[in-house]
């Protein structure tokens, strides 16, 4: 065990995927030279040379699609965009082509290709640098959606979905590439389609995912002071979803409030609210609750941001209307 | 003029053909032909839905190039791609059964008319978003490249593709890293309805190459024999590792851009023109003309792929449905136990 | 008694009402102005219509006045003549509370008007409309009335006076809307074989959960409740044998209306503090015991008694008995009827020595045992239907007793706190008194008492 932060546990994911598959290659926007937009790449180039971490041109929908006929064509490519809100350009290939391609070919084609990319708010940078667009991919079935919220997880699961033959959405939180954990040495791989139960509560089940799970387990420690003993459930990965773990959580506590930095209508929330009404309705004593960011775009202003995002304060306030 | 440039290729590429492969463009070209127009009687027939987009009148395109490259030679397509399939050696029984959403189809009647695929046969797939393919050829390209494997990708595309930010996007990284990419603009003058005037604002599409540092060369898409040799030359620059190059072939659908289309933007004259330009007639013409072929050759030709159409269309008459129980599996590759470790 | 214009002073006669008990006489509890007077003499009125119209002194509109409000089936504004109405025994009926979006225009009036209405809840000015359109509401009676209990036959014996059973008027709930309770708590109920409408909802809005239900369950055991949702009935065409406790009932109740002028008074007690107040006793636990509302209400009613004597009294033809110690009974069903365990010396208990006896009293109803003393000697009697989510109630005098407490349950309901609306909890208690000894009066002031030892229940720890 080494405590290392989100952004090295994910450097040496890479680093050992690369290491493991030849055809393991990286590519993106700034990925080589410059190290990563978010020095998640630092070093890499160095060691595997241009052709097994490729900067490209600014060509989001080129970058993912010619990853989509790289991945058809054998290889194992590990994308990134730089941030999320730039992958809206890609749209069309992780869309149109990546999340289909294995299927309208009648499962004779597959697409083995990571896209990385992060994402979420918190630093002042306006409507188009502050989104959480996870729900997009959820709402597309044939994309898995993977999103850590520590350092472990994030090597874990990178190096598992490297390992597996679907197209990924792995998205990472710009707010958690300093916070540091403990990460198992070696090989470590977390498996796809399994939550985290980060806390152990009998009154109330705070279901999230990526940077709101610290919210979340911050907001547990808040009501533990109010007698109000609420578990922490980390997703991990939204595609596949471990709705198992949560029902399960859910009828012990009876009570759910999903925490997430989507936008609160139609996010990843909502779907998994709806999937605890229909799993665990009969042992639901107050409706699933919603802590998400407010439906705006992002405001630059400070005080604002900080208004329209979901926080602690707002989990514990939550919580107790639900009691 | 370009086209008279090219018309000396032409011959060239006759001269170095022996019977044999010349009397083959003619078959498969024929081939598509026919698939074509079946393909039309059983869409009005309602043996075949959805959208369905007919190749006929760009038959020496697709064989053109086609013959131009070696089997395990990569090809890209679009949603008008019938004839793209059939010329990489699809079986027209799995085509037509697709066609008709049988679970014998080239892709388990899960694609249909739009997403013919053959992993085997390296027909990469018809994609249906315009210039869609693009970026997809080009990281098959990569591919490629990184392993240092020497085949070449070969890419179709319409002329409403230029105008896409894929198009220019994907000649940008194939050109930047020299990848083995030959893009093909089937020029049919028609981008669904639009004209390509209406479109674009540089007409002659060719020279899109110039800004991307590649060959770029116009050639009469109507004559197999052009195609063939301008596709022959680009692939070899690319196995050379010189990188991509691109051709447009300048052709006509014969039919308006789906079956439900009537194609009324269009004068009945310029149709007229056109098929007496017919890719398939010209060739058989020519053939006829050097005593490449005979007379009862090319009719034992016409009539043994009337058999294989028919057989093709009884076969998908005759075969199952995909099982209801398929739905919700192929969606993800661990689901339906072709994941690898 | 009054006519429009007079001014009316807190305990004023306002009206004689007539039941089919009892002739009462109507106090009011504000000083004002009679505006307004709704109904004829002689004429009847569901429970919850306006009968007249109090404009409060400062003047303000009529829009907003307290109002009168008949307090059950009851000619209004008669000194004579009084007819009667209904040949239906005790029947207390209120009128539907549909317009819940009312509740808030309600509620602004709601605080200061004469809480003698079975439905505070109801809107003021839809009282009007309503009463002609809906009321009387159908008066659902309760099944606890008819409650089975699970066993200890040997406690059901006629208990011997003072504590004789008291027969609780018949309770109304009618809460129109629809039943608010969690998919948990429904589960939990359907599972205990437990009638929600019983249940009292403590959780947002109102809405019974888990938490109310299992409180519920836990209390209902404690009283050897069980199959309340089953009234017990006769098969039609037959007849019955009276038990020997149904004969005692039937003749002491008879005796009690017969020979006590009952009148009564309600009150609206805000019941947020005590709420607060129990759920911090459960929190920190800082008595061994399990304080119930129960629990609370019998303290709160044991200082009030300290300080009007006369309510704990009796009438006698010799003259009127103070008691020396205040002995509480508390009226629980068992098998067809009625037993009333009796904690004695209430002003001696601190609030958990009263849990604990309460406690006690409970176990023995449950595995049999009482002693004598254990059913005699009550000074005073509670009814609390709290528990059967009753919005008020009036029960009969035990005698020779000269007054019984009715507890009803805790609800939301609009109040105004700071000038705001805002939904409250709050709780209607009825206090029925013997006229012969206890003047309107007095039994204003001893129930105001007890609402304002709840209201200020941190008193009640000491």
């Amino acid at each position: 065990m080494a405590e290392i932060t989100y952004r090295e546990a994910l450097n040496q994911a890479l680093r050992e995927e690369l290491d493991h598959d030849e055809r393991v290659f990286i590519m993106g926007e700034e990925v080589g030279y410059f190290g990563g937009a978010f020095k998640v790449t630092d070093g890499l180039l160095a060691t595997f040379g241009e052709k097994r971490v490729r900067d490209t041109p600014i060509s989001e929908l080129t970058i993912v699609g010619a990853g989509v006929g790289a991945a058809m064509g054998g290889l194992k490519p590990i994308v990134e965009l730089m941030t999320i809100n730039f992958g809206l350009l890609a749209f069309d290939q992780i869309v149109n082509s990546a999340a289909k391609i294995h299927y309208m070919f009648g499962g004779n084609a597959k697409v083995p290709m990571v896209i990385r990319a992060p994402q979420g708010a918190g630093h002042q940078l306006g409507a188009q640098h502050s989104q959480s667009l996870e729900a997009y991919f959820l709402h597309c079935p044939g994309l898995r959606v993977v999103i850590p919220a520590t350092p472990a997880d994030a090597k874990g699961l990178l190096k598992s979905c490297v390992r597996q033959d679907d197209p990924v959405m792995f998205l990472e939180h710009e707010s958690l590439y300093g916070v540091k954990g403990e990460v198992p040495d070696g090989e470590h791989f977390v498996p796809l389609g399994q939550a985290n139960v980060m806390r152990e509560g009998k009154d109330v089940t705070l279901i999230s995912y990526s940077k709101c799970v610290y919210d979340a387990i911050a907001a547990a420690e808040a009501l533990e002071n109010e007698g109000i003993d609420a578990e922490v459930i980390d997703l991990r990965t939204l595609n596949p979803l471990d709705i198992g773990t949560v029902v399960e959580s859910v009828k012990k506590t009876a009570r759910a409030i999903m925490v997430y930095e989507g936008w609160r209508t139609g996010g990843a929330g909502a779907e998994i609210a709806a999937q605890i009404y229909e799993a665990a309705f009969d042992h639901l004593d107050a409706p699933v609750e919603r802590v998400a960011t407010l439906d705006t775009p992002m405001p630059y202003n400070a005080r604002l941001e900080r208004a329209a995002l979901p926080s602690a304060a707002q989990i514990v306030q939550a919580a107790e209307r639900l009691m | 003029m370009a086209l008279e440039r090219e018309k000396h290729i032409a011959e060239r590429a006759l001269l170095t053909m022996d019977d044999v492969q010349i009397i083959d463009l003619y078959r498969r070209m024929v081939l598509i032909r026919r698939f074509e127009e079946k393909t039309a009687e059983m869409y009005s027939r309602g043996k075949i839905t959805g959208f369905c987009h007919l190749y006929a009148g760009e038959e020496a395109v697709a064989v053109g190039a086609i013959a131009a490259l070696y089997d395990k030679d990569y090809v890209v397509s679009t949603y008008r791609e019938h004839g793209h399939c059939l010329a990489k050696g699809a079986a027209p029984r799995a085509v037509m059964a697709e066609l008709f959403g049988k679970a014998t189809g080239i892709s388990r009647g899960h694609g249909g008319s739009m997403h013919l695929f053959d992993a085997n046969l390296r027909f990469m797939g018809g994609y249906a978003i315009v210039g869609g393919g693009l970026p997809i050829a080009a990281g098959l390209g990569l591919a490629v490249k990184y392993r240092e494997e020497p085949e070449v990708v070969c890419c179709f595309f319409g002329d409403g593709a230029l105008p896409q930010g894929a198009f220019h996007e994907s000649l940008n990284l194939a050109s930047l890293w020299k990848l083995p990419v030959v893009f093909i603009c089937e020029n049919n003058f028609y981008g669904m309805g639009t004209m390509v005037q209406n479109a674009i604002c540089q007409e002659e599409l060719y020279r899109f190459a110039e800004p991307y540092k590649m060959p770029g060369v116009r050639v009469d898409g109507m004559n197999v024999l052009e195609v063939y040799q301008a596709t022959v030359e680009a692939a070899a620059r690319a196995r050379e590792g010189d990188g991509p190059s691109l051709i447009e072939a300048v052709t006509y659908r014969f039919r308006g851009h789906s079956m439900s289309d009537p194609a009324e933007y269009r004068s009945r004259r310029e149709e007229r023109i056109w098929q007496e330009r017919d890719p398939i007639k010209q060739l058989r013409r020519k053939l006829l003309q050097d005593r490449r072929a005979d007379e009862n050759q090319l009719t034992t030709v016409e009539t043994e792929v009337n058999a294989i159409i028919e057989d093709a269309v009884r076969f998908a008459e005759e075969s199952p449905e995909p099982a209801l129980d398929t739905l919700g599996k192929l969606v993800y590759v661990e689901d339906d136990g072709t994941a690898q470790s | 008694m009054k006519r429009p214009g007079d001014q009316v002073h807190h305990g004023d006669a306002l009206a004689e009402v007539e039941t089919d008990k009892a002739d009462m006489v109507m106090e009011s509890f504000d000083d004002g102005v009679l505006e307004e007077i709704r109904l004829k003499e002689g004429e009847s009125a569901p429970v919850g219509a306006v009968i007249a119209v109090l404009r409060p002194l400062n003047g303000e509109s009529a829009a907003t006045a307290p109002r009168a409000e008949a307090p059950a089936e009851a000619p209004a504004d008669a000194a004579t003549a009084p007819t009667l109405s209904s040949a239906r025994p005790e029947r207390v009926t209120t009128l539907e509370p549909s317009r819940r979006r009312r509740r808030s225009e309600a509620a602004s009036a709601s605080r200061g008007r004469q809480e003698v209405d079975a439905n505070p809840a109801a809107d003021q000015q839809g009282a009007e409309d309503d009463g002609a359109e809906t009321a009387p509401a159908r008066p659902v009676v309760h099944p606890a009335m008819s409650a089975h209990p699970s066993a200890a036959p040997t406690a059901i014996v006629a208990p011997p006076a003072p504590s004789q059973a008291p027969a609780m008027e018949v309770a109304v709930v009618t809460d129109g809307s629809k039943l608010r309770a969690s998919p948990l708590a429904r589960r939990a109920a359907e599972e205990a074989g437990i009638d929600l409408a019983a249940i009292r909802g403590t959780g947002p809005e109102g809405r019974i959960t888990k938490r109310d239900v299992d409180n519920f369950i836990r209390e209902q055991q404690l009283f050897r409740f069980r199959r309340l949702v089953a009234p017990r009935e006769g098969l039609p065409g037959t007849r019955e044998e009276l038990s020997k406790m149904r004969k005692t009932i039937a003749n002491r109740m008879a005796q009690s209306k017969r020979e006590i002028p009952h009148f009564y008074v309600t009150v609206e007690v805000d019941m947020e503090e005590v709420v607060r107040l129990k759920k911090s006793l459960e929190t920190t636990e800082l008595f061994d015991q399990n304080i119930t509302y129960n629990d609370i209400i019998i303290k709160a009613t044991a200082l009030a008694l300290a300080r009007y004597t006369r309510m704990n009294a009796s009438y006698q033809d010799e003259g009127i008995v103070i008691y020396p110690n205040i002995n509480i009974g508390m009226a629980v069903a068992v098998e067809d009827g009625l037993i009333v365990p009796v904690i004695h010396n209430c002003e001696r208990l601190t609030l958990p020595q009263i849990a604990e006896a309460a406690r006690r009293l409970v176990g023995k109803a449950a595995r049999g045992g009482f002693s004598g003393d254990d059913l005699s000697g009550a000074t005073f009697t509670i009814s609390n239907m709290g528990m059967l989510g009753v919005e008020h109630f009036a029960a009969v005098i035990v005698p020779p007793q000269a007054a019984i407490l009715a507890v009803s349950a805790v609800k939301d309901r609009p109040v105004v706190r700071d000038g705001q609306v805002v939904v409250g909890k709050t709780m209607m208690i009825t206090v029925a008194c013997d006229h012969r000894i206890i003047d309107g009066v007095v039994g204003a002031r001893f129930v105001n008492e007890i609402k304002r030892f709840l209201e200020n229940p941190a008193s009640l720890l000491v």
